[in-house]
Formats: C-alpha cells, structure tokens, sequence
C-alpha cells in the first residue's frame, strides 16, 4: 500500500483554498495529484485528519489501532488513505476538517463523511462493503457514515450538500 | 542468611561490581562472580535481557524489581511449556536490589523450573450468557488462542463477569469488537503511529456495543443523542462498579470501557513488559472456566 508521505501531504494541503458557495477543497497543489489520480482510476479515497496530540490516551490508542489494521487488512490496496495534519486541515470546510474526520469517495461511487474518531471496525467495514458495491450485512447497516456528494471538479475537490455544517 | 549464599551472601546492590570485587556495597578481598550469576539467574526467570557483565547497573535493578513485582502480584508461572499456578506467594518488598527473600525466591523459582510469564487468560466468549463477539472481533494470533476465546488480564476478569451479569440484568447483549491488545501490530504499514500506552496492551480494557434490542448504540448514536435507556444503565452500573467509560472521555470513545491502572506506575510498566512478551515469546496462555 502506498501511503504519502507527510510532506508530500503537507505540500498537497498547503495549497487548499475554500471557496464560496460550496465547500471544497482546491487542488493545486501538485501532492493533491496523488489523491486526485487514485479517485480518477475509480480507487476509493479516504483522508483522515490526524490529531496533533496522542490524547485522549485510550480514544487515540483505538482510534489508530482501528486504522492501522483496516490498513493492514487491506492488502491489495483496494482504498487509498491519505492522513492529513489539523494544521493543514484548515482548508478543509468547517465542519468537515476536526481532528479525527474522514472522507471517504470514489468516482462514480459513494461517499461519506464521518465525524470521527472511528472507533468501531465496523464503521470501516461499512466504506470496504460499499465501495466494492457488496451488499451491506444487516449487522453493519447501523454503523453507516454520513452520505455526502464529493467530486473533483477543475482540480478541486467539491463537497456538496454539506452547508449545513458550516 | 544461607538464602544469600547463592550470591556469596551479599545483599547485592546498585553499583557492585565482580571486577572491582565490590558486593553488597563495599570492597571485598575474595574473588568471586556473584553479579555475573544473579544476571545468569534473572535471565533464566525472563526479566533480564543485558549483558552478563559482572556489573550490577540499572539494567540488573530493574530487572531485580521486575522479578519481585511479578513474584508478587500473580500466581502463573510457566513450568515445561505449561502455565502453572504457584500456591506460594512472595511475601518480600518489590526491589531492586537483593535481600535474603528475594534470594530464597529466585531459588525456589529456579528449583521449581519457574519462568515469569504475564498474567493473561484465555475466557471463552460462550461462557458469557449476555457477551458475544462482534463480526469486528479479531482472534488474537497467538498458537494457544482458539476461535471464540477473548484474551483478558486475569485483573479483568471480574469486570468482564460484572458486565456479563449487569447485561443480563438489563435485558442488553454485549457484543465485544476486542480486548487485550498486541503493542506495535500493523506497525509496518501503519497509517498513524499506534499508542505507547493503553488499558488494552495490558489486557485491562474492552471495546464493545451495548446491543438494546434493535439498536447497536454505536458512536454515532450517542453523539446524536439517540443511545438507549438500556446502554446508559449499563455505562452506569459500570462506572459505579469503578471502571472508566470512554464516553467521558474529552475525545469520547464510547465502546471502551477500561479498569485503570496508573500508567505512569511499575504496576503498568511491568503489566505491560510481562502481557506483551508471553506474546512475542509464544508462551501458554491458561484457559479460564
């Protein structure tokens, strides 16, 4: 699995912008290339704000445990996961950008938001069901995240639907 | 003092040296290689992993207060590739530096062919009418761990049985995502560093949905508002039996629940040293009825 570096990412998120009337992410900055290429291939993208500090001690040490495994678990680099900084968050619409928050899209595909940490595997095992177009085992149903509409659109990505949360 | 005579009769202690003949905190005349074998000996028990230099330093003293700490606060002992539980208890202090008891411990353990080992159980989860395991629960890997077994510390225990009766009385299921936890998996490839310390490397901690009736009552549903009545009297009776709920935590984390020991104390330090290598070094682990 290949996960970008900090600085790559750091490079990638410097650039963001928001801009008025829909909440976005502006993708100029030539890290963003990599989020944008494996949406572009159909891959299911999911970034994840990094908190800045390891605390709550236990909240973090299940919420990157959680992580890490459904990463490991993912062997064959079905979802692309892209950490990003609080700091570097900034451009992200409010509401969308808190410590711990994931969007999770694909192109043509579902997506969703969740206002983390993620600390039920199942909530992963939700985004792995429905990006593979499987039907969702009643047991996870409940643990759905939140649809939203995201796209990328003239090199930004578009969040839409979602002014209600700013 | 004939328990001393194993190390020459010397309470050894922080700065003896078998180079510069000093044991027991002063200069000695005979020669001799006390520390040399008290660090063999503590070796051979599992708490010492430095060089074999003669030179009592931090090293020897942690791994001397590491021994006692272990003597101390539990009965499994690893004898011929099986846990065995010693009926005799260490009535010693925990030190780092020795006296006649902890002599006559290390001894005893010796003769005994006694190895430390965690204090870790296997339970299995149909012993529990009201605690099930989610379809997130992982099977720890580990050549003693069945399928449907949930690895505790065996000083949580009473708290997994206390949830399992306050479930049954409260009409709810348990459905546990996991419990003890190896330190550093999917380090690897990991998207984020994983944490120093937790209540799960100890084996002191559980994840888990309170199921009340349809409702799962997952995260989402208490940060709208929507758990049941039935998950808060479980969180309740929980908190009152004293363990933490994460959904008091400032970052809320609403399936864990944990019995806290300081993490910042020898208590968890050595927990955690003694959990984590019955692990990595593939020790038994006892099955727990």
């Amino acid at each position: 699995m290949m996960v970008p570096t900090m600085k790559k990412f750091m490079q990638l998120v410097a650039a963001f912008a928001v801009l008025p009337w829909f909440s976005s992410i502006s993708a100029l900055a030539e890290g963003f290339a990599d989020v944008e290429k494996a949406w572009q291939k159909g891959q299911p993208v999911m970034i994840v704000i990094t908190p800045d500090e390891q605390t709550p001690q236990e909240t973090y040490g299940d919420w990157s445990y959680y992580l890490n495994e459904f990463e490991a678990d993912d062997q064959a680099d079905f979802i692309s996961i892209f950490p990003i900084s609080p700091k570097n968050a900034e451009a992200i619409p409010d509401g969308y950008n808190g410590e711990y928050s994931v969007l999770a899209f694909q192109k043509e595909g579902p997506a969703y938001f969740y206002e983390g940490p993620i600390v039920e595997p199942q909530v992963y095992e939700y985004l792995r069901v429905t990006f593979a177009r499987e039907e969702v085992p009643a047991h996870i149903e409940p643990f759905a995240p939140e649809p939203v509409k995201i796209r990328f659109e003239r090199g930004s990505l578009v969040v839409e639907d979602c002014t209600r949360k700013q | 003092m004939a328990q001393l005579h194993r190390y020459g009769g010397y309470n050894l202690t922080s700065g003896d040296s078998d180079s510069d003949r000093r044991w027991g905190g002063a200069r000695r005349t005979s020669a001799g290689n006390h520390v040399a074998r008290l660090q063999t000996d503590l070796a051979e028990l599992g708490t010492y992993s430095g060089n074999i230099d003669g030179e009592f330093g931090p090293k020897t003293g942690r791994s001397l207060r590491m021994f006692s700490w272990n003597a101390k606060s539990h009965s499994q002992r690893v004898a011929n590739q099986s846990v065995v539980l010693d009926t005799h208890r260490f009535s010693g202090s925990l030190s780092s530096s020795l006296d006649a008891l902890l002599c006559e411990e290390i001894s005893r353990w010796l003769k005994s062919d006694f190895r430390t080992t965690g204090d870790l159980i296997r339970v299995q989860a149909a012993d529990f009418a009201n605690i099930e395991l989610s379809s997130g629960f992982r099977v720890l890997s580990h050549k003693a761990v069945q399928q449907g077994e949930i690895v505790i510390s065996l000083g949580f225990l009473e708290s997994l049985k206390f949830a399992d009766k306050t479930a049954g009385t409260l009409s709810v299921k348990v459905f546990l995502n996991q419990a003890f936890r190896v330190h550093g998996n999917a380090v690897s490839g990991a998207v984020v560093p994983p944490a120093s310390k937790s209540q799960h490397l100890i084996g002191h901690a559980i994840d888990c949905n309170i199921v009340d009736g349809g409702s799962w009552n997952t995260s989402s549903d208490f940060r709208n508002g929507n758990e049941t009545q039935g998950a808060t009297q479980f969180i309740d009776a929980m908190t009152k039996h004293g363990l933490r709920w994460g959904g008091n935590f400032s970052r809320p984390d609403t399936p864990h629940f944990d019995k806290r020991v300081n993490p910042d104390s020898d208590d968890y330090d050595f927990k955690f040293a003694f959990n984590q290598l019955s692990i990595s070094r593939s020790q038994p682990i006892l099955l727990k009825k």
